[in-house]
């Protein structure tokens, strides 16, 4: 027990040794780490704004139905009722001939000729209809099916999904796009974060070769001559991470106020405060683990320890 | 004490560094091996420090055998065996202080054992006032000193010599050789390769000569003189 601490203690001292005594060596991996710790929290920023793109656009989505004449509030409650309970529908509301012609006359005040005519008008021309807001859009065409071929069809007189159809299957397939794009972009960071930290600590560990060979032929175990070089590329880890960190919350404060002008529902210093944690535990245990298990490998299969 | 028995080593993809060679070194011995460049003297010290293996035959070590031992036992055994080199193997950017206590800290010793340690191996092999001067600053005798002494913390039964007078001047070379005698009466076995003809002659012990990786000649203390 105590060579155990005895060898966790002269690591983490020899890690720190190597940290400061390697100056171009620390100063390489450092920029590596951050480099690869700001590339990982664009792969974070492009999903969450990917995300917020798509919620935007399906939350601009909707589609109505309208009934025809005749038909009894009892029966839109029905129907309601049955869309209510329809797979992936987020929403359905009502929409009563009286609250649509408050909403029209809302919508035209800027308008006078309309107003004065709304306010000639003897009786209320306008129907009741609902209003389906589903959690995605592939969602619309399921629903406008089913209502088709419901025994309902015969009350509606016009689902307005045909005429926003073409900007709705536009959306499905950008989102669709959007997300294999998004994925693409994360393998490649992956891929590209665990080659260059492989590279830099294989060139890191090669420079200290003599001193590997030198512990070797004097006997040292494999985990003495190996812990403080675990040791030092979490150190560099750790504080390259600290620096990328300092970057990007410095970054979200300056456009605190810039990206939600863009897209209202998207505001990467929000994600970031609600999920600093979770993001930070991610990250920062993605990079210690490519950086351990590439440390590992790099001793083992090049130093044989 | 150590014995190679029909020990061949081969590097790829065929070179042969040792031939079918055989010999027994007793404890307490102090054993030349002789022979030009590439005759397979530094190959018969890294096959007894256990560095290479041996493509046939087997090597023994107080009677047993280390051709197939496991890490630990091979790390026990670089403890046992030390090596000093000509090109001396030490941490350059690191003091004296620093290198003389990587023995100790692999064995686990306490900062105090260690200051007291490397003080008494430095005074011994009088190195004491170099103790906080970077290696890289050292003259090539002193390195050797210190190389010997980083190994003499180990208290070793043997130690191998590769060359390690190749780098230095003669007054630095007589020093370093009444080291190893006196390590020698003490007890250590030391095999110490060679091809510097001085040394052999002045050293008037047993000589294993090597050519092409076979051993051509054994002979006994004083009776050997090929220059």
């Amino acid at each position: 027990m105590r060579s155990f601490f005895y060898l966790i203690k002269r690591s983490f001292s020899k890690s720190f040794n190597i940290f400061l005594e390697e100056g171009s060596l620390t100063f390489v991996n450092l920029f590596t780490i951050i480099l690869v710790s700001l590339t990982l929290w664009s792969a974070v920023y492009i999903f969450y704004f990917s995300e917020s793109l798509k919620t935007y656009l399906q939350n601009r989505l909707d589609f109505s139905i309208y009934f025809k004449e005749g038909t009894s509030r009892e029966e839109i409650e029905k129907i309601q009722k049955i869309l209510y309970n329809f797979p992936g529908v987020k929403e359905v509301n009502l929409v009563t001939q009286e609250m649509a012609f408050e909403k029209l006359k809302r919508e035209s005040k800027a308008n006078p000729i309309i107003e004065r005519a709304l306010t000639e008008l003897k009786s209320n021309p306008l129907v009741d209809y609902l209003v389906v807001k589903a959690e995605n859009s592939e969602i619309y065409p399921k629903i406008s099916d089913y209502l088709l071929k419901s025994p309902y069809s015969g009350k509606i007189d016009y689902l307005s999904y045909f005429e926003n159809r073409k900007i709705i299957e536009r959306a499905i397939s950008f989102t669709n796009n959007l997300k294999i794009i998004v994925l693409g972009i994360l393998i490649l960071v992956l891929l590209f974060s665990f080659f260059i930290t492989f590279n830099t600590l294989y060139i890191s560990f090669y420079s200290l070769k003599e001193e590997i060979e030198i512990l070797q032929l004097l006997g040292a175990s494999n985990s003495f001559i190996r812990l403080p070089f675990i040791f030092y590329s979490l150190l560099f880890s750790v504080i390259g991470y600290i620096f990328s960190l300092g970057i990007v919350v410095l970054f979200l404060e300056k456009t605190k106020n810039f990206w939600p002008m863009l897209i209202p529902n998207f505001s990467p210093y929000y994600f970031t405060l609600e999920n600093f944690f979770n993001l930070n535990f991610l990250i920062l245990g993605f990079i210690i683990l490519i950086n351990t298990l590439s440390s590992f490998f790099i001793l083992q299969k090049y130093f044989k320890l | 004490m150590i014995v190679l028995k029909n020990v061949t080593k081969i590097f790829p993809p065929n070179v042969i560094a040792l031939d079918n060679i055989s010999f027994e070194i007793k404890s307490g011995e102090f054993v030349l091996i002789i022979g030009r460049s590439g005759a397979g003297k530094s190959t018969v010290l890294r096959l007894i420090n256990k560095e290479i293996d041996p493509t046939k035959g087997e090597i023994f070590y107080k009677n047993f055998k280390i051709t197939k031992i496991s890490s630990k036992k091979k790390r026990e055994l670089r403890r046992k065996i030390i090596t000093i080199f000509q090109d001396f193997k030490l941490l350059n950017k690191k003091t004296v202080f620093e290198n003389l206590s990587l023995p100790l800290e692999i064995l686990g010793k306490s900062k105090r054992e260690i200051e007291k340690e490397v003080l008494n191996i430095a005074q011994k092999l009088k190195i004491e006032n170099k103790l906080n001067q970077k290696a890289e600053t050292l003259s090539g005798g002193e390195k050797q000193k210190v190389c010997l002494a980083r190994g003499l913390l180990y208290n070793p039964e043997v130690i191998l010599a590769d060359e390690p007078t190749g780098n230095l001047d003669p007054l630095s070379t007589h020093e370093i050789l009444e080291i190893l005698k006196s390590l020698n009466k003490e007890g250590i076995t030391i095999i110490f390769a060679t091809h510097n003809k001085e040394i052999v002659n002045s050293l008037k012990t047993r000589v294993i000569t090597l050519d092409n990786g076979r051993l051509v000649r054994d002979e006994n203390p004083g009776s050997y003189s090929i220059f």
